[in-house]
């Protein structure tokens, strides 16, 4: 019989790892591999469950959408912020390029929803690079800076563009097909951004455990060394940056065909700061962080919603001119509390209590 | 001719206001490397705070009664963070503050009653606003800022960001998001020059401003506490080292850029109406600094009126054009392009790094 450490090991690994190839896989213990599958037997469960008739409804299924939408972006940030160690706050901006590229390309020309989400990706990846160059010699702060003012100038070019963007108004985008197959339901667009997801997802930790993650992570630790152990620091910034803006140009285009409309309202200030709450409260240079954070701060405006129209009903209809500010205080009072209590964030709470059980039964034992 | 010198005087008038603004974010740059995002929700609430006094503004009850709850936790958890002082001291200066408070908002100081003289009220209203604010900024400080002493700067920053969304829900939720209209009555200074034209209100705010500037300076330069600031901003393991009490020196200033901001905001809500939108104005600051350099303080008043004339111009000669709100980007532009040219401003210490 084996021994019971061995056990715990093989399925939750120590954080030891002893080579190269051991570091490199995907799913780096038998553990996160069964999460993997479980989440996908979940996923089919609904999908079969909904198409029974019995659990997720179509509201289900749109906050479901929101979260992968979100989490998209948010993948994109974290590349940025959490590997390269470079801040921005323009991160809506390029998801609203991404949604307008998306929506004109689709209303105007007529060409088909996937290709104007490929497109609306590198149309925010070219602008992307162009935003990355003070990085060359700007840095933190203000770099955060240069960013928020790029945010400030896409906002007023979408607003103001009447002639293309239609300003305020907004775009209107007929339902989206995909290979012939109508995406009206939220459902069908659910499997279409799931699969996207797992597929951006894989991209992106093949990014990060590749040479390319490698000199990122070397850039945010310390520039100039990574500049001298011989990484040209300033293709890996612009790449960086486009490879963020890639994902949030895609997520752009992924929220507006849920919406079916792209309007100037959804890509403010305040959405870069939810994304960069996203980023923070999941925990910084983890991928698996920026899922817990997408799923935590995406859930937490409906669950206020629910609670703050369960009041309205019960005492006082005027309960819900409170809700905007109640969301804006429950994110910075987040935002705040993660910062001064838990900076690691939710994957740091999370590999806590794993530490925890991981010995839980007998502290003694397990090696 | 007459057009641009007019453009160009009331953007100066403007970029008085806006030189302010940058003070505040300069000295806390310089003294803990952070830079205050929620600079806006600042301006909102020392404003609120003055247009309470001044006005014989009150609130309802039960907000009244939370304000007054929070500065007791904060008198009875933080401020006093001594275990066997605890019940002795800060129960019963949290309990009697608190309560102080809550009459303030819910009865109002009635000073109107009191006063019937437009000019005097504001001369008594205004030192006890900007107190008000200053307290509410070092309040702020302890909660938020001081156990982040020794992260990094950049978390710093980012807990501003959280604490501008607090806040303006704060003032969403206890002053509502409609606006007040804000008149100060001040007499009567309108310039008229030939032509040109200076309207009595802004040119109040550029010399109140000026004012408030130079006491700053004056402070930070002629006082004793000045120089423990001067030092803690050079290098705060140094300055500790002299005995300089580090942790206070960080409290002082985050209540002085408090007080400057608050007459900042007092000042332009002067110009219309205060309501809870206004925190926008605060971010006027950002390409202030930027284009004077974050840690130059008269960087921050060449920066203030190159950003007043530059919106100016904008707002005179391009919004013409059929540009509509071109005057809001306009600093935005200037800024990036600065960035271009001189990323650490025109008066900036430029940073040389060492591995």
């Amino acid at each position: 019989m084996r021994a019971l450490s061995e056990i715990y090991n093989d399925y939750f690994s120590s954080t030891a790892v002893y080579n190269y190839r051991e570091d490199e896989r995907i799913f780096r213990t038998r553990f996160m591999r069964t999460w993997f599958i479980i989440l996908l037997i979940l996923v089919a469960m609904v999908l079969l469950g909904s198409m029974v008739g019995i659990g997720a409804n179509e509201y289900h299924y749109f906050i479901m959408n929101l979260i992968l939408i979100n989490l998209i972006a948010a993948i994109g940030l974290q590349l940025l912020i959490g590997f390269t160690g470079l801040l921005s706050l323009g991160h809506a901006a390029f998801m609203g390029v991404g949604a307008y590229t998306s929506a004109l390309l689709v209303t105007k020309w007529g060409c088909p929803f996937i290709l104007s989400i490929l497109a609306a990706g590198l149309v925010a990846a070219l602008l992307g690079i162009i935003v990355g160059i003070p990085s060359l010699r700007i840095k933190g702060f203000y770099l955060m800076v240069a960013t928020l003012a790029f945010q400030f100038v896409i906002d007023y070019i979408i607003i103001h563009w009447d002639s293309v963007t239609r300003g305020i108004r907004g775009i209107e985008l007929p339902t989206p097909h995909v290979l012939g197959i109508s995406l009206e339901k939220n459902q069908s667009y659910f499997v279409l951004l799931f699969f996207l997801t797992v597929f951006l997802m894989w991209g992106s930790k093949n990014i990060v455990r590749s040479k390319i993650g490698r000199a990122f992570i070397a850039i945010r630790d310390n520039d100039v060394s990574a500049e001298i152990i011989g990484i040209p620091i300033f293709p890996y910034k612009l790449l960086s940056f486009s490879i963020s803006a890639f994902y949030a140009g895609v997520a752009g285009a992924l929220f507006a065909g849920l919406l079916r409309t792209a309007i100037p309202e959804n890509y403010t200030f305040l959405h870069s700061i939810i994304f960069l709450a996203m980023v923070l409260v999941g925990g910084l240079g983890r991928l698996v962080g920026t899922v817990f954070g997408v799923i935590f701060i995406t859930l937490v405006p409906v669950l206020l919603d629910l609670i703050v129209s369960y009041i309205a009903n019960v005492y006082d209809p005027n309960f819900t001119i409170l809700l905007g500010p109640l969301k804006e205080f429950v994110f910075g009072g987040l935002i705040i509390l993660f910062i001064i209590v838990e900076p690691e964030g939710l994957v740091g709470m999370w590999v806590r209590i794993r530490d925890y059980f991981k010995i839980w039964p007998l502290p003694y034992v397990s090696g | 001719m007459i057009d641009l010198l007019q453009s160009v005087g009331s953007g100066v008038l403007v970029g008085l206001v806006y030189a302010l603004l940058g003070l505040c974010i300069v000295i806390i740059f310089k003294a803990s490397e952070a830079f205050n995002f929620a600079i806006g929700e600042f301006l909102i609430i020392g404003s609120f705070l003055f247009y309470t006094l001044f006005f014989n503004e009150t609130i309802p009850w039960h907000k009244a009664l939370q304000i007054g709850v929070v500065i007791f936790l904060f008198f009875a958890f933080i401020l006093f963070y001594d275990k066997n002082l605890r019940l002795r001291i800060a129960f019963p200066v949290g309990m009697v503050t608190g309560l102080l408070i809550f009459c303030f908002f819910f009865f109002g100081l009635k000073l109107s009653s009191l006063i019937t003289s437009p000019l005097l009220r504001f001369l008594l209203a205004f030192p006890l606003g900007l107190l008000a604010a200053g307290m509410f900024g070092s309040m702020v400080e302890r909660v938020t800022i001081k156990p982040l002493l020794g992260r990094s700067p950049i978390s710093m920053t980012i807990v501003t960001l959280g604490l501008g969304f607090l806040l303006r829900a704060c003032v969403q939720l206890i002053w509502g998001s409609h606006s007040y209209s804000f008149f100060l009555d001040l007499p009567d200074i309108t310039l008229e020059i030939k032509d040109l034209l200076f309207l009595s209100d802004p040119i109040w705010a550029g010399i109140l401003s000026l004012i408030i500037f130079g006491l700053v300076i004056a402070f930070l330069f002629r006082t004793r506490w000045g120089l423990a600031i001067r030092a803690t901003s050079e290098d705060q393991a140094k300055a500790m080292a002299f005995g300089i009490n580090a942790r206070f020196v960080l409290l002082l200033v985050w209540g002085i850029s408090a007080l400057c901001i608050a007459v900042a905001g007092i000042m332009i809500s002067n110009f219309g109406a205060l309501s809870a939108g206004m925190g926008f104005v605060g971010l006027r600051a950002l390409p202030v600094v930027l284009i004077g350099g974050m840690d130059s303080i008269g960087g921050a008043l060449i920066g203030g009126i190159l950003v007043g004339i530059c919106e100016a111009l904008a707002g005179a000669y391009i919004e013409p054009l059929g540009l509509v709100g071109f005057k809001e980007v306009a600093p935005y532009l200037l800024l990036l392009l600065v960035l271009f040219i001189r990323p650490y401003g025109f008066f900036g210490t430029v940073r040389i790094e060492r591995v």
